[in-house]
């Protein structure tokens, strides 16, 4: 894992500042941050609040990969930041923090895309989505 | 050996842990074969499952050692809301 990378899985509130701030570098043109948000709605039916359950160690081992992969495919990038937060989440707060730093834009911009896409791939994260009348498990129909 | 359940398979079984005495050579196949035994009611899961020891996913039919912490877990669903 290179200088300033940060891999966490985390039950705090995620400040994008601090992540910013982590991956800050003399050297990099740019810094894209993607933040995953909880949206009130699920196919039209309104969503209460969220909850998030990990299996943080392998988490946090799948999180350096995707960060190393980056490293690979993007070698312009100054620093990464991948924060995952667990627990209960209500309508509006971040689950997920990605931040890149980079020489250049492009490579700041596609680095993140890649890390997120990745991330719903392969990173030990479930969601359940809490609902007026129910809960569900993301992940299979009819469960 | 040990197998662990996550998120909807913990609620499923209502327990976090299994002990379970495979005989020598097992794989990790069998073992999903002695939780349903144990817990029929996540049979029709079997597709969607995905198996990890330690850090890493490994494949059904790799083969157990002694010791051996057999995480089954869901389809993932981390991101975003």
């Amino acid at each position: 894992m290179e200088t300033g990378d940060l891999y966490r899985i985390v039950e705090e509130p995620l400040s994008p500042d601090a992540v910013a701030g982590s991956v800050g570098n003399p050297a990099a043109g740019g810094i894209v941050i993607f933040s995953g948000v909880v949206r009130n709605e699920k196919d039209g039916r309104p969503v209460k609040y969220l909850e998030y359950e990990a299996h943080a160690p392998m988490a946090e081992a799948k999180l350096r990969e995707i960060g190393a992969e980056v490293r690979r495919r993007w070698p312009s990038v100054k620093a990464v930041a991948i924060l995952h937060r667990i627990g209960r989440l209500e309508i509006g707060e971040s689950s997920v923090l990605i931040a890149v730093s980079a020489a250049h834009r492009r490579e700041a911009f596609e680095a993140c895309h890649y890390a997120i896409d990745t991330l719903k791939q392969t990173v030990p994260v479930w969601k359940k989505e809490h609902f007026e009348d129910g809960e569900v498990w993301v992940g299979l129909q009819g469960g | 050996m040990a197998v662990r359940f996550f998120a909807r398979y913990r609620e499923a079984t209502g327990r976090e842990r299994l002990e379970l005495e495979l005989p020598d050579g097992g794989t990790v196949e069998a073992a999903w074969a002695a939780v349903v035994g144990r817990h029929p009611e996540l049979a029709r899961y079997r597709p969607f499952t995905l198996f990890a020891i330690g850090n890493d996913y490994v494949d059904p039919d790799q083969t157990l050692r002694p010791g051996d912490e057999l995480c089954v877990f869901p389809p993932v669903s981390g991101g975003g809301g």
